[in-house]
């Protein structure tokens, strides 16, 4: 009998549906760990210019840092900030990933006697401060990359 | 207070793709979305399709997706909505039979594997039981959080990595394999090593927590498939404490004559032979 296929596929982690916060910090752990790994790939590439010679180092050097012939590349600086988000990002989540793959702040097994206390209500608190600090480092490198007096 | 139904429907025999259809229907307080979709199939449409059984969240059967979230429609009052709108699909990650039933075969195909029975060493005792395995009351808390699942589905249908990966044994198996793990008369750790550390097994789960977030019966899938992969990572390290196993406490008075009053009568057909 002809059945219907119903399974979302990719789609599925970026919408999965009336769902819990922590969904959504799957999404964008996986969204940002892809794009890591993609920059890892472009960094062997414009490191591995070094190998042709040094002043082809420099001139891609001077290009990937922002300033070129005395010009300033706005959309690579402001990459480099959108590469930091990720990293800020996948290391916080990927700490609190550790620690709760390791058996830590999810509590432990107990009778379900509703209203059900789950892992999530245990580690909400963990997602939330891993957050924060995640904010903070952010805040701070909108400082530290956008500030205009240190042009 | 008239309520808006928009029910997922699909026929093989005549739909080539799956479409929702508009039901508008009076409900009253403490009606349920299973009390609905009967209401409907009597009053507006007959052709309507699900599966249901026991009415009161025991039996797993009418799992299906309630605006946005996998839930029980025996156990999801509509006035608790508090929507106009009711949107109702059939389960995701499985395919669709007809309209809201979907076949759960992959679900027990995934639970199956990981072999969701007792493993003993002393094969013997196992098929023919001289005694019972001695539990203490913590022991079984170890595990009955995870002994009350109803094998609904929705936990399945909430994961992101079910949805795109078939083979992933989801949240109800690898739930189910910690259930047996952590069972202390259970000695099958290492013979369901093979398929739970699999590629498909449970480092395939990445913390989501959708499986927690939907569970009707509050029996935490993905804190079972955190525990297991601790305890995968420590038999890895060679630093897993060895399982104390349940023993047979036989009875120390042997009891050697049934008294007159406990005796049963003959049997009137022939005793089948214990084979092992």
């Amino acid at each position: 009998m002809r059945k219907y296929k119903n399974y979302p596929g990719i789609i599925g982690w970026f919408y999965g549906g009336n769902l819990n916060f922590e969904r959504i910090l799957f999404t964008l752990h996986r969204i940002t760990g892809i794009g890591l790994i993609f920059y890892l790939f472009a960094h062997i590439i414009v490191v591995g210019f070094r190998a042709y010679s040094p002043e082809m180092w420099d001139k891609v050097m001077s290009i990937m840092s922002g300033h070129y012939n005395g010009k300033y590349n706005y959309v690579i600086y402001f990459l480099e900030w959108v590469l930091l988000l990720a990293v800020i990002f996948h290391m916080t989540n990927g700490l609190r990933l550790i620690l709760t793959e390791l058996g830590f702040f999810i509590g432990k097994p107990e009778r379900p006697i509703y209203p059900y206390r789950t892992s999530i209500d245990y580690q909400r608190l963990l997602s939330w401060t891993l957050m924060i600090v995640a904010s903070i480092f952010i805040v701070y490198s909108i400082f530290v990359f956008f500030n205009p007096l240190k042009r | 207070m008239l309520i808006r139904f928009k029910i997922f429907r699909y026929n093989p025999k005549n739909d080539q793709k799956p479409y929702f259809k508009e039901y508008v229907l009076e409900v009253y307080k403490g009606m349920t979305v299973l009390e609905a979709l009967n209401e409907i199939k009597a009053k507006l449409d007959s052709t309507l399709s699900w599966r249901q059984s026991c009415r009161m969240g025991v039996c797993g059967s009418c799992a299906m997706i309630i605006n946005g979230k996998p839930s029980l429609a025996c156990q999801t009052q509509i006035m608790e909505l508090e929507t106009d709108e009711v949107v109702i699909e059939p389960l995701k990650s499985f395919p669709v039979i007809k309209d809201l039933a979907c076949d759960l075969t992959n679900l027990f195909r995934h639970h199956t594997s990981i072999k969701p029975y007792i493993i003993r060493d002393d094969v013997e005792e196992t098929i023919n039981p001289d005694g019972e395995y001695i539990q203490s009351s913590e022991e079984l808390e170890n595990y009955l959080q995870f002994a009350y699942c109803i094998k609904c589905g929705a936990c399945v249908s909430a994961c992101p990595i079910s949805q795109s990966n078939e083979e992933f044994l989801g949240p109800q198996a690898l739930m189910s394999a910690l259930r047996y793990i952590y069972d202390s008369r259970d000695n099958g750790f290492t013979e369901r090593l093979a398929i739970l550390d699999s590629p498909n097994g449970c480092f395939r789960c990445h913390f989501a927590q959708s499986c927690s977030y939907v569970c009707p019966k509050g029996v935490d899938p993905a804190k079972a498939i955190q525990y297991l992969k601790r305890e995968i990572v420590l038999y890895s390290l060679g630093i897993k404490k060895k399982k104390k196993t349940a023993y047979i406490e036989k009875s120390k008075e042997k009891v050697s004559e049934i008294p007159e009053k406990y005796k049963y009568p003959e049997f009137t057909i022939s005793r089948p032979e214990r084979r092992l």
